[in-house]
């Protein structure tokens, strides 16, 4: 086989784009190319350039909301909100000048007079700090605009997993997009308008009587910490600092990211990974919220069986194997093969699944086998 | 009659466009007010989820979710009526559980109390009559007029009494003669720009609905009139509606369009009733329906009552508003010209804007251009009140100079008073005063002064007012009519209302002035819409014009 010539290979790739000019906006000054239905901000964050912003979420459609991501467009008489705006050819942008990062300024000491405080802490939530660490980049934390605060803390609904202090919440909605366009579970929406908004659910109830799963995708989208994790805020003084260990959730085959969130050698909470493959930063309720069993005082860590006496005893796997084999024999040979039943668990991935069924078929020789994940 | 039971009203109306509001409605005018059980049958019948269908409802302040509800007395809190008696009519009625509304658009004829459908007019509960809405005085040079040149014949409202005077002649001669591009190229070379406030040109709006690709095409009628201080659509509606629905149709035939609404204001329930019988009349005239008078243009006109949101005036929120959405205004690009109603093409258009058509269809695109002074094209209907001699609404060239208007045609100010300063498009383009009262009604002119005609409203304030708490007022307004969706407008209404209010903020002129432009250079640079831009005209103007009393505010 002759080697590939590399001059006419190089020939033919620069051959390519010659006959197509890619789509280009300035940015800044510099000439950046775009592909068809980005936005400003997309095109800017590709490039490093960090427009600040409160309602993004790279997850959610852009919403126009904080305005803090305007920029200036050669040509319009007013600036534009780079989240949703789409890149056009030969938009001049520019994403810092002096007066839009005043107008940042401002609209943060503006967003920092309606809360209660601003400094809140980090296993409040993922996302908890991106309002504070906006304040601090702006030197905003001036104490100007004081007035009325916002918002209304829920202190009437007590389930364990999610805390509504709304007297943190800035009107992002975020909490709301991220229930519907992830989730699909529209479980809270936005009640009155204005000042008076005010993040709800259906009549304004609990969320144990409302659509809500508990995923907590809310909590981990919102910028102040006004929706919180509460299994989290257990280790608030719990001493050490808070380390992220990136595992694979065990729960189901999905096989969604997460990072543990740990003290010491105690797990303390969870956080969907943002870039995790498979998840993307979803998680539902059990990935979330149910890991207490994982250093519970009553989960087993090593198998049990009967004694004589009715009362179950440690022992070791291979004596524990032996027993269930026995019973199993003895069962089969009582009752017939028909009688034996086996369901694989939906935490079971499809590898361990297909061995469970051919367990049951090759072992047993019945075809009564299910997997629980079919319900 | 049988009370309709939930399901049979909503059987009524869900296959209907549009069908949540009307649908909201018939609850509130069948038990006063909308029960946790009628929001979730409508929920799931309209396919709404039922947290959202309970946010949108809390949006809209006709809405009650509770008695005395719908049939609790409200009163007029405009920045005339508040002046006027309002205060007093709801210390008056405090028992029936009266509360204040926003200008409910009768500056002309104050004070506004609206009852379940019923308004009824009076300075004090005593006096309170339900009685029919003045019409436009005429303006003393006779000058030539076009949306009010018939508007004061006796029984114009009808169809017959609007056939009279060659009602439905232009929709007749366009549907027979000629192309709809035809029609486009008529209203584009008359320079008929939208009289709502944002004065895009008529022409090139249809133009873009025409060649934009999807289908049905909506025409939709901007008839939430909400801005304090104008009530000109509801005088045009009361007394001309058959010239906005040939509007309408004109608009539909020239842009395609199948389907057209009206989005009438809440506060306008007399209007709803014109209009009902004008969209019957014209149906069984068949100039509205399938195959209008023997073509293959199909086009039907859906009557729709909004709930109390000036918002809802702002397009995107009114497209929200018909498709049952929460009303926030949408992200532009894309315009309703391409993504409107339920995203396909649509043309939104102001009411003022469509009655002006069927006389230019009528008189040529000439004639139109030629209604305006100096080289300024056509006329713009100014809802003139305050403390004023003769309020009302006022049909003026463009280019008229304002202290005609005020002195000449409204008789100036009442007796022993002068005009110490007035308001523009409405409250929105904030007070003017002093020698910036010597300009001339049309937009470069008021830009130069740093305001805008808008949707043409003026409010005269005479000697004895205080400007600031006018101010007060205004932004009072607009920080009760914030939407809420973002962050200059949702908080700079609320921290400049507490700065007019004296309850928050720097007690040193300095740092208040610094706070208080601050605020409205943010606001005007990065609010979403229109309403978070102008507010600010009201501090702006206010610091401008009358800087000692700011000071003796901040600093008594």
């Amino acid at each position: 086989m002759s080697k590939p010539n590399r001059e006419k290979l190089k020939n033919d790739i620069n051959s390519v784009p010659t006959d197509v000019q890619p789509a280009a906006i300035t940015l800044d000054g510099a000439v950046v190319t775009f592909s068809e239905g980005e936005t400003i901000y997309d095109v800017a964050h590709r490039h490093g350039i960090d427009i600040p912003t409160l309602c993004y979420d790279p997850r959610l459609d852009a919403f126009g909301g904080c305005r803090l991501c305007i920029v200036e467009l050669e040509g319009t008489r007013n600036p534009v909100a780079s989240c949703t705006t789409k890149a056009a050819p030969g938009m001049d942008v520019r994403t810092a000048t002096g007066e839009i990062e005043k107008h940042r300024k401002v609209l943060l000491e503006m967003v920092a007079s309606e809360n209660r405080e601003l400094d809140v802490n980090p296993l409040r939530g993922y996302a908890s700090q991106e309002l504070t660490a906006l304040v601090e980049r702006y030197e905003a934390r001036t104490g100007r605009f004081n007035g009325k605060r916002s918002g209304a803390s829920n202190t009437v609904d007590e389930n364990p997993f999610i805390l509504r202090d709304y007297d943190l919440c800035i009107s992002c909605y975020r909490c709301v997009r991220v229930c519907a366009e992830q989730e699909g579970d529209y479980a809270i929406s936005v009640m009155n308008r204005g000042f008076d908004t005010q993040i709800t659910t259906e009549f304004n109830g609990i969320l144990k009587d409302s659509a809500c799963t508990f995923c907590g995708q809310c909590v981990q989208t919102c910028p102040t910490g006004a929706l919180a994790d509460k299994k989290a805020l257990r280790a608030v003084n719990l001493p050490g600092e808070i380390e992220k260990t990136r595992t694979i959730c065990p729960y189901c085959g999905v096989g969604c990211s997460v990072d543990m969130l740990t003290k010491k050698d105690r797990l303390i909470g969870i956080h969907p990974a943002m870039d995790g493959p498979a998840n993307q930063g979803a998680l539902c309720v059990k990935g979330q919220f149910a890991f207490d069993f994982v250093q519970h005082p009553d989960r087993l860590s090593t198998p049990l069986v009967r004694g004589g006496d009715g009362q179950l005893r440690g022992a070791s796997w291979d004596e524990a194997l032996d027993r269930a084999a026995d019973g199993f024999r003895a069962v089969r040979e009582k009752y017939g093969r028909h009688s034996i039943y086996g369901v694989a668990s939906g935490r079971a991935p499809n590898e361990a699944a297909y061995l469970m069924q051919k367990f049951i078929r090759a072992g047993f020789g019945t075809n009564y086998i299910d997997n629980c994940s079919r319900a | 009659m049988k009370t309709p039971t939930n399901q049979e009203l909503i059987k009524r109306w869900y296959r209907e466009p549009a069908p949540l509001l009307p649908l909201l409605h018939a609850f509130h005018d069948r038990d006063g007010f909308i029960s946790d059980e009628s929001l979730r049958d409508a929920a799931v019948g309209l396919k709404i989820p039922l947290a959202d269908l309970f946010g949108i409802v809390t949006f809209y302040h006709h809405f009650s979710r509770n008695p005395p509800g719908q049939i609790a007395p409200r009163v007029c809190m405009g920045p005339v009526c508040c002046l006027e008696g309002g205060k007093q009519i709801i210390e008056e009625l405090k028992d029936e559980g009266a509360q204040a509304m926003p200008c409910a658009g009768r500056c002309d004829d104050f004070v506004p109390v609206l009852k379940g459908h019923c308004v009824s007019v009076g300075v004090s509960s005593r006096t309170l009559e339900a009685r029919p809405p003045p019409l436009p005085p005429r303006n003393p040079g006779g000058i030539e007029e076009c949306v009010f040149a018939e508007i004061r014949t006796p029984g114009r409202y009808s169809i017959e009494g609007y056939c009279r005077t060659g009602g439905y002649e232009g929709h007749r001669r366009a549907v027979k003669e000629m192309q709809p591009s035809e029609v486009v190229a008529l209203i584009t070379d008359s320079k008929l720009a939208g009289r709502g406030g944002a004065g895009f040109p008529t022409g090139l709006k249809w133009k873009a609905v025409a060649e934009a690709p999807g289908t049905p095409k909506t025409v939709i009628c901007n008839a939430d009139e909400g801005e304090p201080g104008c009530f000109k659509d509801r005088a045009i509606l009361d007394f001309d509606p058959h010239a906005v629905i040939e509007g309408m149709t004109l608009a539909a035939y020239a842009t395609g369009a199948a389907r057209g609404f009206i989005y009438l204001r809440y506060e306008y329930p007399g209007t709803f009733n014109v209009l009902e019988r004008a969209i019957a009349e014209a149906e069984s005239a068949g100039f509205l329906g399938e195959e209008v008078l023997g073509s293959d243009f199909s086009f039907r006109i859906h009557l729709r009552r909004g709930a109390g949101a000036y918002i809802c005036g702002e397009e995107g929120s009114l497209l929200n508003s018909l498709e049952g959405k929460h009303p926030f205004p949408r992200n532009r690009p894309p315009y309703p010209v391409t993504h409107g109603y339920e995203n396909l093409p649509t043309a939104v258009n102001n009411v003022e804007t469509l009655a002006s058509v069927p006389h230019i269809l009528r008189n040529g695109a000439n004639w139109y251009q030629g209604l305006g002074m100096n080289g300024h094209a056509g006329t713009k209907v100014i809802s003139l009140s305050g403390d004023i001699q003769k309020p009302g609404n006022y049909e003026v060239p463009f280019g008229l100079p304002l202290k005609t208007l005020l002195y000449d045609w409204a008789g100036g100010a009442r007796e022993n008073r002068s005009i110490q300063s007035v308001t523009m498009a409405g409250l929105s383009g904030g007070f003017l005063a002093g020698e910036d009262l010597d300009l001339t009604l049309d937009e470069t002119s008021l830009r130069s002064k740093g305001s805008m005609l808008g949707a043409g409203g003026i409010i005269v304030f005479d000697d004895s007012r205080d400007m600031v708490e006018a101010a007060r007022s205004a932004m009072a307004f607009f920080a009760e009519e914030s939407c809420g969706k973002c962050f200059p407008c949702r908080i700079g209404t609320q921290r400049l209302t507490e700065r007019l209010n004296g309850k928050a903020g720097p007690m040193e002129l300095g740092k208040w002035i610094g706070e208080v432009k601050d605020i409205g250079s943010a606001m005007k640079a990065a609010s979403a819409c229109g309403l978070g831009m102008a507010a600010p005209l009201i501090t702006d103007s206010l610091m401008k014009y009358f800087p000692e009393r700011v000071a003796q505010h901040v600093e008594p």
